[in-house]
């Protein structure tokens, strides 16, 4: 009987264990876990992380910002490392989606949510150890919202292992807004005029805003901009029921250029 | 000449015409005319001097089960339809769309439910929830005694689908209408709607 009593106190331990320090979290619409750029993982300097989401076909996930529905997808980040404060990892530019007047701003296949860490020359422990709280609501025909926390071990590096790189995630970065710009803001009745600096040589083609302050801006209607030598100005409607915050505007502002090139800017606006 | 000139009076008139059919806060609630799950034609503008909620609703949507399955939003139902509330449930869902079920169904998820709406209103062309800007399910509007809409947004501020997450959430619909029923001005306009996107075709 005590055999039992240890055997099955031992088997709950252990499923419990596995089932609470998940390494990689899946489902069957969803695979979440956490990846290094680069095989070796080194002291004394950043090293590249991204949390890899991988979507089964049709499914999506959505921004920081989901538009007209949905739910925002929450991570966090934290580690081994001491005084090391939680991090957000970047969110790339999303997809924008228009169902029947429902705007969305989703995520589809596979997305890189890349995060830096610079680990410390004293860090006195052989294994980094990565904790992720993530939290999301998976959509397609139906949404199913969930939750996980996963956490991954790597070795730091002894300076024998070979630099090898993880393509997806660099190549992830380029849908990453890198600078901030910040601009201007003048409020009408039913819309927002926003300017902002512009210094580009490229000819350009188009401006298309992702707000990241929700509750604002009509996401259906694009937005008109116009430029005058080294300023741009852009004109966005407003949302017919406004929730959101008017007088703290961030969002992410993409620019075509003529030859197909695209950069991505953060932007943040004051009155 | 005159014909020219009486063509674009009528066509301004009739955008203007169109564009009063779109809800706005402070402003007259639009009418419209949809069948509940009993076949009876039901008209906003007959429920005029009464305070009227229009919940839009997908009962596969698990924002909405949560408010069902706790008993939430039935118990909100119960308490203010027996204060002369009138409680549009309206489903905007387009058929083959989640949501869009069979009237048989619908009235035995109510059942189950206990749901106390006071009418279950079929919108499956998306025409009044469009009119409205219903996003979300379940996604609220307040339509006060004078007839004008006086909040738009969500049920409360806790935008999850986790049960427990309602012990503590601040419920914005029993505010607007415990206020209302006070005679009082509400104390939210408009707040973030949340849960599962309106299935429009």
């Amino acid at each position: 009987m005590k055999k039992f009593v240890l055997i099955t106190y031992i088997f709950s331990f252990v499923l419990f264990s596995s089932a609470y320090a998940v390494e990689k979290y899946r489902d069957k619409q969803i695979s979440i876990e956490i990846v290094p750029a680069t095989k070796a993982i080194e002291k004394g300097k950043e090293n590249l992380f991204a949390v890899k989401v991988k979507l089964t076909k049709g499914w999506h996930i959505y921004w920081q910002n989901p538009g007209d529905a949905g739910e925002p997808t929450i991570l966090e980040i934290s580690t081994n490392i001491p005084n090391q404060q939680k991090i957000i990892p970047q969110y790339p530019v999303p997809t924008y989606k228009n169902t029947s007047g429902i705007v969305t701003l989703e995520y589809r296949d596979v997305v890189y949510f890349p995060f830096y860490l610079w680990i410390p020359q004293d860090f006195d422990k052989k294994e980094l150890e990565i904790q992720l709280k993530a939290k999301w609501l998976v959509c397609k025909h139906i949404c199913i919202p969930g939750k996980a926390i996963i956490t991954k071990k790597f070795q730091i590096s002894n300076g024998n292992l070979k630099f090898l790189q993880n393509n997806e995630i660099l190549n992830s970065l380029k849908f990453i807004p890198k600078d901030t710009i910040l601009g201007e803001i003048k409020l009408s009745s039913n819309s927002a005029l926003l300017k902002f600096p512009l210094n580009f040589e490229d000819r350009l083609h188009k401006v298309f805003f992702y707000p990241i302050t929700e509750g604002v801006f009509d996401l259906e209607l694009e937005p008109k901009f116009s430029t005058n030598g080294n300023e741009l100005s852009m004109r966005l409607p407003f949302v017919r029921y406004i929730w959101g915050d008017t007088s703290n505007i961030e969002g992410v502002v993409e620019f075509t250029f003529d030859n197909g090139k695209k950069k991505y800017f953060v932007t943040k606006f004051v009155k | 000449m005159k014909k020219a000139i009486l063509f674009w009076i009528m066509f301004f008139a009739f955008s203007l015409a169109l564009l009063a059919q779109e809800a706005k806060i402070d402003q007259p609630a639009p009418d419209f005319k949809l069948e509940d799950i009993n076949g009876m034609d039901v008209l906003l503008s007959d429920y005029s001097g009464k305070i009227v909620v229009l919940e839009w609703i997908n009962f596969d949507c698990p924002y909405v089960r949560k408010h069902y399955q706790s008993g939430n939003i039935p118990k909100m139902q119960d308490k203010y339809t027996k204060q002369g509330v009138i409680w549009m449930a309206i489903c905007s869902s387009a058929p083959g769309k989640e949501g869009n079920l069979p009237t048989g169904e619908i009235k035995k998820r109510i059942k189950q439910y206990n749901g106390k709406m006071t009418f279950y209103l079929i919108d499956s062309d998306g025409k009044v929830g469009k009119m409205y800007g219903a996003k979300t399910t379940p996604h609220f509007f307040i339509i006060n005694k004078e007839g004008k809409l006086v909040y738009s947004g969500a049920v409360d501020d806790k935008p999850s689908t986790d049960i427990e997450d309602i012990k503590t959430a601040r419920n914005y619909v029993t505010e607007v209408l415990d206020s209302l029923l006070a005679g009082k001005n509400p104390p939210v306009k408009v707040t973030k709607p949340y849960g599962c996107s309106v299935k429009y075709k």
